[in-house]
């Protein structure tokens, strides 16, 4: 029952968690790159979302020093870290995109199956 | 001698502008542009050795970036252990290096190879930066910029077994560092801090009051480092990058790049998990 009341609170880190296994297993079981690719952005994005909800504060407020020094205010950290894993993200993902229209011309398709096949014919 | 106060950071910053400039050589001097890089992988060689006398007879010593303390800041550590690897990483770079200037003319058309300067130098200041920082979030930066300039300095051949391999050299790496970045959550949820010092103070404590997420945090890192490094079941994606690779890369790869995450998955079992997690009695 503890465990219960602890996921209903902390619903935020639940999904964070629900997104990250989905996006793991979307990249290393499907067939098709492009999808990868969107199974990677989304595990990326899930990892981002818990990272950003950890500094979040209930009834905080922005961290911009004001008039009465006894606010709450909300972490700012997380967010500004995350700014830099999501222009990460941005650049693998550019990378394996551009990597998928070289194998396109290489190969003919993006299904590594299909690959598979193709490299065992030679 | 304040130079050598800021040697820590000159080693990984030399090869950046040699990065930078590279192509810019190679478009302008074809013939001598490998043998003016290489100066750059020299002259960090000689600072690291610098770096090593230098801790050696006066003892560790940190460097702050922008003078940022610790809590905040970016926290670069010159200890025997880290400078050695440094030296290690650095010096054998240049000799796959010194090799690679002629091989490369064989191997790679002759458009990219300006380009190929370029990403080598990235992948030795990244791994350089590795073997120092102090920091978890920076480590993750800098394993984003080793995963994707391992990747490119393999698929840059543009051969159909390199780009598949690389494919999935990036789609393998990209899991690990996910699964680092949500360690990394995790220790910081429970401590509210990423450096290494810090953090292992911090989880003496917290071990206790919430062990899953401290014991979550250290198989997410070996589950992370163990993809990048290769280890057993975790593999899969090694035989084909390698083989398929130019000569250098090669040599690079097997040499340097999964040994440099050995090295940083040994520096974060011992000097961020707290003694008592690592001793099975607790």
């Amino acid at each position: 029952m503890e465990i219960l009341s602890g996921l209903i609170h902390n619903y935020y880190y639940f999904v964070a968690i629900i997104l990250f296994v989905i996006g793991t297993h979307t990249m290393l079981t499907h067939a098709n790159m492009i999808k990868k690719v969107i199974a990677m952005n989304i595990m990326d994005t899930s990892v981002f979302l818990l990272f950003v909800a950890i500094g979040y504060v209930q009834g905080g407020r922005p961290p911009i020093i004001g008039g009465d020094s006894e606010a709450l205010y909300i972490n700012p950290l997380p967010g500004a870290l995350i700014l830099t894993g999501i222009v990460v993200a941005v650049s693998v993902t550019a990378y394996a995109l551009s990597l998928i229209v070289k194998i396109h011309r290489a190969y003919g398709t993006v299904d590594c199956d299909e690959i598979c096949e193709l490299r065992s014919d030679e | 001698m304040a130079l050598a106060e800021q040697l820590p950071v000159l080693i990984v910053i030399t090869p950046l502008i040699g990065a930078f400039l590279a192509p810019l050589l190679y478009r302008r001097y074809r013939k001598t542009s490998g043998y003016l890089v290489l100066l750059f992988l020299l002259l960090s060689v000689v600072m690291a050795v610098f770096l090593l006398i230098k801790v050696l007879r006066e003892g560790p010593f940190s460097y702050q970036m922008g003078n940022w303390p610790p809590p905040w800041g970016i926290e670069y550590v010159a200890d025997p252990l880290r400078v050695y690897m440094l030296l290690v990483v650095v010096a054998i770079s240049l000799w796959i290096f010194l090799f690679a200037i002629k091989d490369l003319e064989h191997e790679l058309r002759r458009e990219v190879i300006g380009w190929y300067y370029t990403l080598y130098l990235l992948l030795v200041a990244s791994m350089a930066a590795m073997t120092m920082t102090n920091d978890l979030f920076n480590l993750f930066v800098l394993m984003e910029i080793c995963a994707i300039t391992s990747c490119a300095i393999i698929t840059v051949k543009e051969d159909r077994e390199c780009l598949e391999a690389g494919f999935k050299y990036l789609i393998l790496s990209a899991m690990g560092t996910g699964c680092f970045l949500l360690g990394v959550a995790l220790l910081y949820m429970v401590t509210g801090h990423l450096n290494f010092g810090f953090l292992q103070q911090e989880l003496a404590v917290a071990v206790i009051d919430y062990p899953l997420n401290v014991f979550t945090a250290a198989a997410l890192f070996i589950v992370a480092f163990g993809t990048k490094a290769a280890l057993f079941p975790l593999h899969v994606w090694l035989p084909d990058a390698h083989a398929s690779a130019p000569t250098p890369s090669s040599a690079m790869l097997s040499g340097l790049v999964i040994k440099i995450y050995a090295f940083s998955l040994f520096i974060i079992l011992y000097r961020v998990f707290p003694r008592s997690l690592l001793t099975p009695c607790l």
